[in-house]
């Protein structure tokens, strides 16, 4: 099987003609080939691609942005999992355009920019290649501009050039990944003093106490487990605990000496089939609403995790 | 050395405190296709379910998967994995 190494480029347009005339070549080509072909548009650009590629279409997936970008962290597991499946079924690559879901909040935007450059590392050992195509006549100008800092390439026309905007997947991720909101719950300490079965008596007792629904329950309990794992094993151990309620949702804080996270990347790259370890704050972040890692006030490291 | 054919039953919960004693038992006593049934699993997180996976190259067959390891084993690209195998718990 050929290793083709990933290709993510980026097609900025402002109107339909230029759209037809650069998708639907790039999807026909995959077809062409072989490959996976898969189509994540707003549901009036797959109604163009599909009218453009006539019986090709036919060869093509395509699926709704808007079902299927619910958030990036489930995003890029979606993802990873389907690449995955269709290279074992046969494919020799896969072939997405993908379109950003229209957001109501500038920090969703900013989320969705980190996605793109999170795209970069997440399936650098996969043989993909991406288009993905921002309208500007409906996407703001801000978010095509970050974008223009995620994609190694700029597709335009038929040919594929160079991205001199590109930059460090991690130093886009830095920036535009949301820092995390103030909260103001009433949390309550969870005694640590007797190891990690203890601490996951605890935390569930306290869940139910909360009434937090079985399946987020269960994802929590593992989520923060996989925290405490990391801080015990690569940090300086654990210094607290606190958990409950704040609003709708169940958060639980783990603050940890020492930094034994630094990279703005971590928990978001899909673990490799292969790997014998690591992939447990991949796990806490698909398995919470959200995962939070901040510096602690006395330098080490809060991780918040929500459900 | 245990005989290829037999199906390890583990209970209780595997995490990474004890996935490290796991991994080593299963070296050390298993050399065949690992064969394991985890109905009586009550916990399991991503170093345990690394202790699972034997040497390279080693089958596993999972028996009584619950939804979490069948969550564990999608998230770690394991469902991909030509030598792993995961029944599932049947549910009524």
């Amino acid at each position: 099987m050929s290793a083709a190494p990933m290709s993510h480029e980026l097609f900025v347009y402002d109107d339909d003609a230029a759209f037809v005339d650069a998708m639907p070549p790039f999807l026909a080509a995959g077809v062409e080939a072989g490959e996976a072909v898969v189509a994540v548009l707003a549901s009036r650009s797959n109604e163009l691609v599909r009218d453009a590629l006539g019986s090709t279409g036919r060869e093509v997936t395509f699926i709704a942005a808007e079902n299927h970008y619910t958030r990036p962290e489930a995003a890029l597991a979606d993802y990873d999992a389907s690449v995955r499946r269709y290279l074992r079924d046969g494919a020799p690559a896969v072939r997405l355009c993908g379109e950003l879901p229209m957001c109501s909040t500038q920090q969703q935007w900013d989320e969705w920019v980190a996605y793109e450059a999170i795209l970069n590392r997440a399936f650098a050992h996969h043989p993909v290649s991406i288009m993905c195509v921002y309208d500007e006549r409906r996407m703001p100008a801000s978010v095509v501009d970050g974008a223009r800092r995620c994609h190694p390439d700029l597709a335009g026309g038929h040919a594929r050039a160079s991205n001199p905007d590109y930059e460090d997947p991690a130093s886009v991720v830095s920036d535009m990944w949301p820092s995390a909101a103030e909260s103001s719950g009433d949390l309550q300490e969870l005694v640590l003093d007797n190891g990690a079965v203890s601490f996951r008596e605890r935390l569930t007792a306290a869940m139910a106490r909360a009434g937090v629904a079985d399946g987020s329950a269960r994802g929590m309990l593992v989520a923060a487990d996989e925290v405490l794992s990391n801080a015990i094993r690569h940090g300086g151990g654990v210094q607290g605990v606190h958990a409950g309620r704040v609003g709708d949702e169940f958060l639980c804080e783990i603050s940890a000496d020492g930094r034994w996270h630094d990279d703005p990347l971590a928990g978001f790259l899909p673990p490799r089939p292969d790997a014998v370890a690591g992939g447990g704050l991949w796990v806490a972040r698909q398995l919470t609403r959200r995962l939070e890692l901040l510096p602690s006030p006395s330098g080490g490291l809060l991780a918040r995790l929500w459900v | 050395r245990v005989n290829p054919g037999s199906t390890l039953r583990l209970a209780g919960e595997l995490d990474f405190g004890c996935s490290q004693t796991l991994a080593a038992v299963l070296d050390a006593h298993y050399h065949g296709d690992l064969s394991l049934d985890l109905a009586d699993l009550r916990f399991v997180d991503v170093a345990g379910m690394r202790a699972l996976r034997g040497r390279k190259g080693q089958r596993l067959k999972i028996l009584a998967a619950s939804a979490g390891v069948r969550q564990l084993v999608d998230l770690l690209a394991w469902d991909t994995d030509p030598d792993i195998e995961v029944a599932e718990v049947m549910t009524a």
